[in-house]
């Protein structure tokens, strides 16, 4: 990709990339990340996309490179966080989520109703809590529209189900 | 999408509506001016950098400018062929680090989830089984990979190696990229070649295949005599999984009481060592499957960013868990990942942290001459 075609995509993807950031980091920290996911993608030198399904792929790729920076983000800023509070002896009561693998084989807290959704179920409906849509989320997830749909009208169904269950309960 | 472009925006605005009775709100994400402004000074510091293929690093100059470490007492090294011993004595070649470069400090990002249509939900032990046993029934009609009399297995990996630099001062680990070429020739030797240091992506993903490394200097090409088994051993192994699991664990107490992270790591050596029939493939898939202690994740992708199916299992040491990764339409195994759960303060690392991958870039039998010239390499 030559310098005026990322410089394309650098205005069509950044403000989406901050934006998504803005979902877990503060505004400073989501701008350096999106500034070094779109470095990333200087730096390797990837062909320009020829069309709008190589588009698409490259704007999946760029907030797959967001997601590892915002982690790292993360865990440095809990790390910071727990060393800081160690002088008082007090480890931090509500550690930064970080929705990838590791969720699934540590312990996760076990806390209201969100807990009680799988991973999947979560990563949806956090995205259209935010005001993303079906066709955005599709990008961001790197599937199909339609899987996404698939994944919505199912974590919509478990969610109600969890209701349910405590409307049962009360 | 349905096929009604309505039907989303219903779904999406009914979902909103439920979660909104749950108090979750949306956040504020609006862009303000300060951001343009400082998008503008990125875009134009960006664009000054140089790029990978501008500026390729000389083979051996450390990273980072990393100097050797004076104050190191020991290093110890974890790396793959920790499984690999009965192989071979690989010798490693360990920097010492200083960790004066934060790059190095980092480990790579875990794996996300995919989100697809049948993915199920994660942490289920049950779906597990019923996941192996669909590798296995993916691997079992597969061709034989090449016909060849030498067995190759290129593998991409990281592996840790931690500087323990006094009582005074805690541990740091480093995590190196290694590619390693590993042939089993016919008389039962195995030469590795691995070449050490490429780069790895921000989001933990390979930059450089494989293949581009090939023809660039090693940091260390060996052959070592074989195991007494000899090279045909994982084709000798039985194809009934009561009996290969017998065959697998030869000593069952020492097993006792981690029986599915002693049958994750002799799968894992076989494929990293041998070039598995795609039966002797599915036998073990089913062989891990009739045994307890293994958690179906889902799907994702992994370090060579290629479809996978993920398996957790804990491991023979505590506060960690192994992964291991399959592709769900061959039933190859891909990759094996160890992921420390618990922080360690011997290693330098906070939970949850990546402390080793090994990815299998390709296992294919091939002719004689594709095996370098064996003058370049040492021999023990």
């Amino acid at each position: 990709m030559d310098a005026g075609g990322f410089e394309e995509f650098f205005r069509a993807m950044h403000p989406q990339l901050v934006r998504y950031a803005k979902r877990r980091l503060d505004s400073e920290s989501a701008l350096d990340a999106a500034a070094l996911t779109m470095k990333t993608i200087w730096t390797k030198d990837l062909e320009a996309p020829a069309d709008e399904i190589a588009n698409r792929r490259l704007q999946s790729l760029a907030y797959r490179i967001l997601e590892g920076h915002i982690r790292n983000t993360l865990r440095s800023q809990d790390r910071l966080s727990r060393l800081t509070s160690a002088v008082a002896d007090t480890r931090r009561t509500e550690p930064v989520h970080v929705a990838d693998i590791a969720d699934l084989i540590v312990q996760p807290d076990d806390v209201e109703w969100m807990s009680r959704l799988s991973l999947t179920d979560r990563e949806v409906l956090a995205l259209i809590a935010d005001g993303y849509v079906v066709a955005e989320i599709a990008v961001i997830l790197d599937c199909s529209p339609a899987a996404v749909s698939m994944r919505l009208q199912r974590a919509k169904r478990n969610l109600k189900a969890i209701l349910a269950s405590w409307s049962d309960r009360d | 999408m349905t096929d009604d472009p309505t039907a989303d925006g219903r779904l999406e605005a009914e979902v909103r509506d439920l979660l909104a009775g749950l108090g979750v709100q949306p956040r504020d994400l609006e862009a303000d001016a300060a951001e343009s402004e400082r998008a503008a000074a990125d875009l134009a510091r960006i664009l000054a950098t140089p790029r990978v293929s501008d500026v390729r690093r000389a083979p051996h100059e450390p990273r980072g400018g990393v100097e050797p470490a004076r104050g190191s007492r020991r290093l110890r090294v974890a790396t793959f062929f920790a499984v690999a011993a009965t192989i071979a004595v690989a010798t490693v070649v360990v920097r010492p680090w200083t960790g004066s470069s934060p790059a190095m400090a980092a480990t790579p990002a875990m794996l996300q989830l995919q989100g697809v249509d049948d993915v199920l939900d994660g942490g289920s032990e049950q779906s597990a089984s019923a996941e192996l046993l669909r590798l296995a029934d993916a691997a079992e009609p597969g061709s034989p990979r090449g016909s060849g009399p030498v067995q190759r297995i290129l593998l991409d990996s990281w592996v840790l190696t931690t500087d323990e630099r006094g009582e005074s001062s805690p541990a740091r680990s480093v995590l190196t990229p290694v590619t390693s070429d590993h042939f089993v020739l016919p008389d039962g030797r195995s030469r590795v070649i691995e070449r050490r240091g490429d780069p790895l992506d921000p989001d933990g993903r390979v930059v450089e295949p494989l293949a581009s490394t090939q023809g660039k200097p090693s940091d260390t090409d060996e052959t070592f005599a074989g195991p007494d088994e000899g090279p045909g051993f994982a084709d000798r192994l039985s194809l009934d999984p009561a009996v290969l699991r017998q065959q697998l664990i030869d000593a069952p107490a020492e097993c006792a009481r981690t029986m599915a992270a002693c049958l994750a790591a002799r799968t894992t050596f076989l494929h990293y060592n041998y070039v598995l029939r795609p039966d002797t493939a599915a036998a073990l898939w089913r062989t891990l499957a009739g045994q307890p202690g293994f958690t179906y994740l889902g799907r994702t992708r992994d370090r060579l960013d290629r479809p996978a199916v993920a398996f957790a299992t804990p491991t023979t040491t505590k506060g960690r868990r192994q992964l291991l990764l399959a592709d769900p339409a061959t039933g190859d195994l891909l990759g094996s990942e160890e992921i420390l759960v618990r922080d360690d303060a011997d290693l330098g690392l906070d939970a949850p942290a990546v402390i080793e991958f090994i990815a299998v870039a390709s296992s294919a039998r091939v002719e004689a001459d594709a095996v370098p010239d064996p003058s370049l390499s040492t021999t023990y």
